[in-house]
């Protein structure tokens, strides 16, 4: 843990980037190694300055870059930056879970300190930490801080002012810890590895491969794709080399059962890796992990380093993480691939499938953490048996990260199949009036839904389940997940570069009741235009999102417009539309 | 060309093609037209500016980066895309600053002569007016951002066909901008010359010569007479510094 | 022209504009008697009257780029039937809208104050003087406009369909020679 960040002389600089350099690429730095090297410096440093690119320019190997391209690649990435940094570092959390618990006042607070001393502290904004249940949540320095309250702030800006070493900082700050409300066969499986290992090699990797065919597995990144018919291209495509790449990279906002599962299935996610390394046929595999998650680096690394010395992973198949650097878009899986190539991450154009042209070109399997705990689950107790719960459609289990208006935010393991209703009793939803469901790029529901169930055939889901009770606003959602969009938009397309930008300003207007009739139907073309032309998923949900809230908020309004004539009616719908 | 014959349907007409070829290929291959502004037949696919959208059965699908498939039925004239194309094209004028009657370009823009094809009259959503630095630091060519609309066209050319590497974009989102990637981030500092193709592929009047613009009268120039979609997607010699026109 | 009961009647003004609309709406020339066959001038600077009463039609030059500009064009909506933005400055802000990217402060100081041989002036300040607003924005952005004529100046060829569009009760159809947006 490294603050506070010192303002270094240039030759000393220099000389601390070299031994980072030669710390950790000592066979020299190379194109795809860029975004390593980014973070690693900024990281150490608190920003990217002159210095560092040029050292960066002189010490690739592979090919010449431009300071332009550099910059092309640091600009981005939130959490990379070029201006010169202040001792501290704040990134506060605004998905929506972190605004309702509070976090608007501890902005001001910080802020109002960064703007007396900017050199000491300095305060953006992160879109969602993945601490949803623990809200209002910020990172300092890269690590996280969980539930803010005005002491807990207070106590933050008195470290800062003493300047005192991170490391010396009371270690109760940093504790980051998540209620397991309920648990499945996810969370309750402990693999054997040498086991399970033995026992794929017995039966052989197509015959594994069968198993995974009868056990329907799903991907659980969100998309829901058959994991099997994944693997089976990947296996098929031509060519020696080929990936696995976890994606780790949790970056939806109120999801944070990925990071649950890298704190307590770790061995599981690995051996999924390992296993799907076997049937494909690959050499290497890559956790992209999202630089939110710095905190379970060292974790991770252990874990890695167990497995080697235990020989698992060694032989002809090594894992290494991959640290991302704020990018929502990232968690596409081309975007990912590209940003773990070094660059700027921007989604591919889709065929070809990262199944024949992935990581450097090569073949290469994308899977969700969830997907590969569940992979070794499998693997372990065979497809019959993971198949009893769950539906047809839809087997096993699902982990839902729940936070918002309940008494008990956190993991909740349910089998496909369960309704919302019966997510919000285990949780203690007691006065519930809408659920997003999968995050801003999923599904705001209201009471007349909450009977069906979570399953990709009904509400689909990659995990985030937000809940709001009657004193939420439907405007201040839609605001909140539309500013969301703008910030995350990578800004390639059309739609996506300009409609997301143009919705989150006409939120900020519907939040104060500036709307009028010609702009809703604006906003409706906006999602429109999103939801049918954007190049990748993002901008298609974008739309999707905020056509849903427009759809809630007009019933509201045709509420109003009712109160003359039915008092007892726009009461109800006023209820339902969550504006009352 | 070998092996069998395969095509598309395109709005009812036939259109042959040889497999690996997308659908805008064919189709313009073919003599037919489809809207765009970051595709350049010579240049990688980029599939950005979402103008080609089609409609194939109930998807929708952008032209320049669909692989044509035998017995495949394209929709391209209906009301249904114009009206899309339409949205998107006011984003794109809303997304910059469009102020034509200044710029080099007017009457030989693409962005322009689009939108005077589909009729647009004004973009119905609010002018976002962004604040973009210019740059007059080359002799010879101007890079003006505000009417950029990030369509990589430069970027690919110089790369792709001038063997240089002069342009790339930074930021992210609605900040998306073009970048100069000389060591003082001027285009002034590069090694772009005159007759480099990037510097006249832009399909807008982002990229412009300094010398000689203004020379023709309005009502004169291409796109005063001519339909886009009849003429194709061009950048007259005479706004390019006088160099030939590159062709499609 | 005096006031005739069964013609249209015909408002127009000018915004944030160089009256250069105006001037392209002249170039109708002779069809100006076939104007007069069926319209009739309300406000207009053509004909100097300066109060406006239930116009058919409004049309607007020039963006908005005071409060003045606001208030007019208000008026104008309350008062016309179908309101045209017409030229760039109505429809985009134009070239008025170039110091959009400037704050107001620092466009009135260069004005005013620091620009070229600019000595002891000050800024003009005084409640009869209208204030800027921070941007030009685009007429439409402030109320519902019927119809679009782009162009800097429209030519008067658009300008006659339009107006024989609104006399025969129908949407304009611009040919394309004549859609320009310069
Ligand atoms: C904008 C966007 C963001 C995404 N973010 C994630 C993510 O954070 N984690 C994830 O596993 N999948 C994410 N996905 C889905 C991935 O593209 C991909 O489908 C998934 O990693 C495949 O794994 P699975 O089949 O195991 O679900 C995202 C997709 C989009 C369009
Ligand atoms: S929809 Fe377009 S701009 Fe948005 S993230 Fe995807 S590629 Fe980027
Ligand atoms: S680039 Fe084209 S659309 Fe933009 S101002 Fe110039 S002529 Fe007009
Ligand atoms: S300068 Fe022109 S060619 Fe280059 S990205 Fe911008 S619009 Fe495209
Ligand atoms: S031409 Fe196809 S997206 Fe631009």
């Amino acid at each position: 843990m490294i603050g506070p960040y010192q303002q270094l002389e240039a030759s000393t600089q220099r000389t601390a980037i070299e031994q980072l350099f030669a710390e950790y690429w000592p066979a020299g730095i190379y194109r795809r190694d860029l975004l390593q090297v980014l973070v690693a410096v900024q990281q150490h440093f608190g920003w990217i300055s002159s210095i560092a690119m040029r050292s960066i320019q002189t010490a690739l190997r592979d090919s010449a870059i431009s300071l332009g391209e550099l910059q092309g690649i640091v600009s981005f990435y939130h959490f990379l930056q070029l201006s010169p940094a202040a001792s501290w570092q704040i990134h506060l959390s605004s998905n929506i879970t972190d605004l309702m618990a509070g976090q608007r006042g501890h902005w001001k607070t910080l802020t109002d300190y960064a703007a007396h001393w900017p050199e000491r502290l300095q305060v953006r904004i992160s879109s969602c930490t993945g601490l949803c249940d623990q809200g209002p949540a910020m990172l300092l320095n890269g690590y996280p801080i969980a539930r803010l309250n005005p002491e807990r702030v207070q106590q933050i800006l008195q470290n800062v002012e003493a300047n005192h070493p991170l490391q010396d900082w009371p270690s109760e700050l940093f504790a980051v810890t998540t209620k397991i409300v309920k648990e499945g066969p996810v969370l309750q499986h402990q693999a054997n590895p040498d086991a399970v290992l033995t026992q794929i090699n017995s039966c052989g990797a197509e015959r594994f491969l069968q198993e995974l065919e009868l056990s329907g597995l799903q991907g659980r990144g969100g998309a829901g794709f058959n994991t099997a018919d994944k693997w089976r291209n990947c296996r098929a495509a031509d060519g020696p080399e080929k990936y696995v790449v976890c994606n780790a990279d949790e970056g939806e906002p109120g999801t944070f059962k990925d990071r649950v599962l890298l704190q307590h299935k770790l061995d599981n996610m690995i051996l999924g890796m390992r296993i799907c390394a076997e049937v494909v046929g690959a050499q290497r595999g890559f956790i992209y992990l999202r630089k939110e998650y710095l905190f379970l680096l060292p974790h991770i690394q252990s874990a890695l380093q167990r497995f080697r010395q235990q020989g698992l992973i060694s032989l002809g198949f090594n894992v290494d993480v991959h640290l991302g650097a704020g990018a929502y878009v990232c968690g596409e899986e081309t975007a990912l691939l590209e940003s773990m190539e070094g660059k700027r991450g921007i989604p591919r154009i889709r065929p070809p499938f990262p199944t024949t042209y992935g990581y450097l070109g090569k073949p290469t399997v994308v899977n969700n953490v969830e997907t590969f705990c569940n992979v070794t689950l499998i693997a372990d107790h065979g497809a019959a048996s993971f198949r009893q719960l769950g539906t047809d459609q839809s087997p096993g289990s699902k982990l839902h990260s729940v936070s918002g208006d309940c008494q008990h935010p956190g993991i909740v393991e349910l089998p496909y199949g369960a309704s919302i209703e019966e997510l919000l009793q285990l949780v203690g939803a007691v006065d519930c009036q809408h659920v997003q469901v999968g995050g801003p790029s999923g599904r705001l529901l209201s009471r007349d839904a909450f009977s069906q169930p979570l399953d990709t055939a009904h509400v689909n889901s990659g995990g985030s389940f937000m809940v709001f009770d009657r004193s939420r606003k439907i405007p201040n959602l839609l605001a909140n997940f539309m500013h969301f969009f703008a910030r995350e938009s990578c800004g390639f397309c059309t739609p996506c570069r300009a409609g997301t930008q143009l919705l989150a300003d006409a939120s900020r207007r519907l939040q104060s009741n500036a709307t009028d009739d010609a702009e809703l139907e604006n906003i409706r073309e906006i999602c429109d235009t999103l939801k049918r032309a954007s190049h990748c998923g993002l901008g298609k949900t974008a739309g999707d999102c905020g056509e849903q809230a427009i759809e809630k908020y007009s019933l509201h309004m045709a509420a109003k417009s009712l109160a003359a004539s039915d008092v007892q009616g726009i009461a109800q719908q006023e209820d339902s539309a969550g504006l009352a | 060309m070998s092996g069998m014959k395969s095509a598309f349907s395109f709005d009812g007409i036939q259109i042959a093609f040889t497999s690996g070829q997308s659908i805008m290929q064919a189709v313009l291959d073919g003599g037919g037209y489809i809207p765009h502004l970051c595709y350049h037949p010579q240049l990688s696919v980029h599939g950005s500016c979402r103008l080609c959208m089609v409609k194939v059965g109930d998807r929708y699908l952008s032209a320049c980066t669909t692989e044509a498939q035998n017995g495949m039925q394209v929709e391209n004239q209906i009301s249904e895309l114009r009206e899309l194309r339409l949205k998107l094209l006011e984003m794109l004028f809303a997304e910059g600053n469009h102020f034509c009657p200044s710029c080099e370009l007017s009457g030989n823009c693409q962005l322009q002569a689009l939108a005077y094809e589909l009729g647009m009259t004004h973009s119905r959503f609010p002018l976002q007016y962004p604040t973009r630095k210019r740059d007059g630091s080359h002799a010879t060519v101007f890079l003006d951002r505000d009417r950029c609309i990030n369509c990589e066209i430069c970027v690919r050319a110089s790369r792709e066909l001038d063997g240089k590497n002069v342009f790339s974009l930074s930021g992210r989102g609605s900040d998306t901008a073009l970048q100069i990637n000389s060591e003082d981030g001027r285009l002034g500092s590069t090694d772009l010359i005159a007759t480099d193709s990037s510097a006249r592929l832009c399909p807008v009047g982002a990229l412009v010569f300094k010398q000689g613009n203004y020379a023709e009268r309005p009502n004169e120039r291409l796109y005063d007479t001519h339909i886009i979609s009849e003429t194709g997607n061009r950048r007259p010699a005479v706004v390019s510094g006088g160099y030939p026109e590159l062709g499609e | 022209m005096a006031r005739e009961e069964h013609k249209l009647r015909l408002a127009t003004c000018s915004l944030a504009g160089c009256f250069g609309c105006h001037m392209s709406f002249l170039d109708i020339d002779e069809w100006l008697f076939e104007l007069d066959k069926f319209f009739t001038f309300d406000r207009s600077p053509f004909t100097d009257i300066k109060t406006l009463e239930n116009a058919d039609v409004g049309l607007i030059e020039g963006g908005l780029c005071n409060q003045e500009n606001i208030e007019v064009l208000l008026d104008f909506r309350k008062n016309c039937k179908l309101l045209v933005s017409v030229g760039a400055c109505a429809i985009n802000g134009g070239v008025p809208a170039l110091r959009n990217g400037f704050p107001v402060e620092d466009c009135l100081l260069e004005v005013y104050q620091n620009g070229v041989g600019l000595q002891g002036t000050v800024i003009p300040s005084g409640k009869e003087l209208p204030s800027l607003l921070p941007k030009v924005l685009p007429v439409h952005e402030l109320v519902k406009v019927d119809y679009f004529l782009p162009g800097c100046p429209p030519p008067a060829e658009a300008f006659i369909e339009l107006l024989c569009a609104i006399r025969d009760n129908r949407a304009p159809e611009i040919a394309y020679e004549h859609r320009r947006f310069d």
